[in-house]
């Protein structure tokens, strides 16, 4: 019977102390905290260093890069190499995965610390690198040689390979 | 000048005019609350609550309402819509009516009735009538069981609401609100709660229950069942519904102020305001409200089965037991 009430008592007294102490919210677009080293913001591509392999697009789960890739001599070597003339992120479908960055061999593409992916319009968020604008709203799909049978494969391969 | 007032005071108009203050009174009461609670609610919980629109969030009920008007009112497609579209007034307009014979300063009373407290009781039992034509008319689950457990809640605790007034009534020998405010004196230890205090404790627990509130909230349960039998309400209905449950607990604060702790009368004879005694009416409202806001985020909710036997084992017995006492103690000490 002695401790009938307490713990209302006890409980209510405690948001009443709540109710006149110090309020402890971040006001946030006003304050914003310092993010942790490995957040994982919106994807950025530095442009000058992509080869183009197009492994970050093949390797996305939610088909959010696509790459329009040409052959180009950009860097003066006297050789044609495969160069990305159009790149496009799709922060509406992007998951932050992080296996884009991961698979990168050159580690062109990489998280900042932007996170405030909003517009008024889906289309909005596919933010264009290359040159030339693709069109997110196709489903990215590496380009795929037509597959040479399996004895026809070896030899060409070889060749590359040399 | 003197002609226009006497026009005004004229039957029908005094009414009409009166009703239309009580209405405006009731909506505006409706959408303050809703903003008190969110503040309340933040402040307890550390936070700040809604401070975004206009000064410290004071615009944020006239955003929300906005809001809720541009927004389609999506029904059920089997719902029973008569029912279903009915069950938010069926809910507003007891909340509404009953503060017509609330006298909120001496003489500003809409309609003095000699039945005042009878109408209270009627009146406010329609409401578990809205209740359950907004669970069956939703003809969805969630709905019928939040229904059932309103009704089966608001009918259990209508008992200890009624019998915790016949102590007042006793004492009063009248049934009109303005009589009982009346008998309680202008000083604060000649109010009924002190004479009644076991039947004021009954009162606002039931009355806390009638408004389906925390720590009563079942017919809501959202952890349970969702928002129970408001859970198919959208846009306006949903904000009538809202509206309702916010000025029924406002009623309820009222009820209570009048019943229990003076009404309009001052703590002190010398804090009278004459006229304006409706600031003492309004601030002990207030403080009534806030405790309700205070109780509905401090406490958990009870289960089922416990609310059941608190209302039937504990507060029933409660109020028939202080009957007996008030009664011995009228029949020892005359008048």
């Amino acid at each position: 019977m002695p401790q009938l009430g307490q713990g209302m008592l006890k409980g209510m007294s405690v948001t009443l102390k709540h109710l006149f102490g110090k309020k402890i919210t971040r006001q946030y677009p006003e304050y914003k905290r310092d993010l942790p080293e490995r957040s994982r913001g919106m994807l950025t591509v530095d442009m000058d260093r992509c080869i183009a392999c197009l492994q970050c697009m093949r390797v996305c789960p939610d088909h959010c890069i696509s790459i329009e890739q040409t052959k180009r001599d950009a860097d003066g070597s006297g050789k044609a190499k495969p160069y990305a003339v159009g790149f496009v992120i799709d922060d509406s479908r992007c998951m932050y995965c992080s296996l884009c960055v991961e698979v990168c061999p050159v580690n062109c593409i990489y998280h900042t610390e932007e996170f405030e992916a909003q517009a008024y319009n889906r289309l909005e968020l596919a933010r264009q690198f290359g040159e030339r604008p693709v069109d997110p709203t196709i489903d990215p799909r590496p380009t795929v040689k037509k597959k040479p049978k399996k004895a026809a494969k070896k030899a060409p391969n070889k060749d590359e390979a040399a | 000048m003197q002609t226009v007032l006497n026009l005004l005071e004229m039957e029908p108009i005094r009414f009409f005019i009166a009703f239309g203050a009580i209405l405006f009174l009731v909506l505006n009461l409706a959408a303050i609350l809703v903003m008190a609670e969110r503040k309340v609610a933040g402040y307890i919980q550390l936070r700040y609550g809604p401070n975004r629109v206009g000064w410290r969030g004071i615009l944020q009920p006239l955003a929300d309402i906005i809001k809720l008007f541009t927004k389609e009112n999506v029904a059920p497609g089997r719902a029973d819509l008569w029912i279903f579209l009915g069950a938010p007034i069926a809910l507003f307009i007891p909340a509404v009516l009953v503060w017509i014979v609330i006298p909120f300063a001496p003489g500003a009373v809409v309609a003095d009735l000699n039945v005042a407290i009878l109408f209270f009781v009627g009146v406010t039992s329609i409401g578990a009538l809205g209740v359950i034509m907004a669970g069956y008319g939703s003809r969805s689950s969630f709905s019928l069981l939040g229904a059932l457990r309103g009704a089966a809640q608001m009918i259990s605790y209508e008992v200890p609401l009624i019998l915790s007034l016949l102590g007042i009534v006793m004492l009063t020998g009248s049934l009109s609100l303005v009589d009982v405010v009346n008998a309680q004196g202008d000083t604060f230890w000649s109010w009924y709660f002190l004479p009644q205090f076991p039947m004021f404790i009954v009162f606002y627990i039931a009355g806390l229950a009638e408004v389906k509130r925390v720590p009563f909230d079942l017919p809501e349960g959202e952890s349970e069942i969702v928002g129970g039998f408001m859970i198919e309400y959208s846009g306006m209905t949903w904000a009538l519904i809202q509206a309702a449950e916010f000025a029924s607990m406002g009623l309820m604060s009222a009820i209570t102020t009048t019943l229990f702790l003076g009404g309009w009368q001052p703590p002190l004879p010398f804090l009278d305001l004459g006229q304006f005694n409706w600031f003492w009416f309004g601030i002990k409202t207030a403080l009534i409200m806030f405790t309700f806001q205070w109780i509905r985020w401090s406490m958990p909710r009870l289960r089922m089965d416990q609310l059941m036997d608190f209302g039937w084992k504990i507060l029933v017995p409660a109020c028939l037991i202080w009957l007996f006492v008030t009664a011995g103690v009228m029949l020892i000490i005359p008048g």
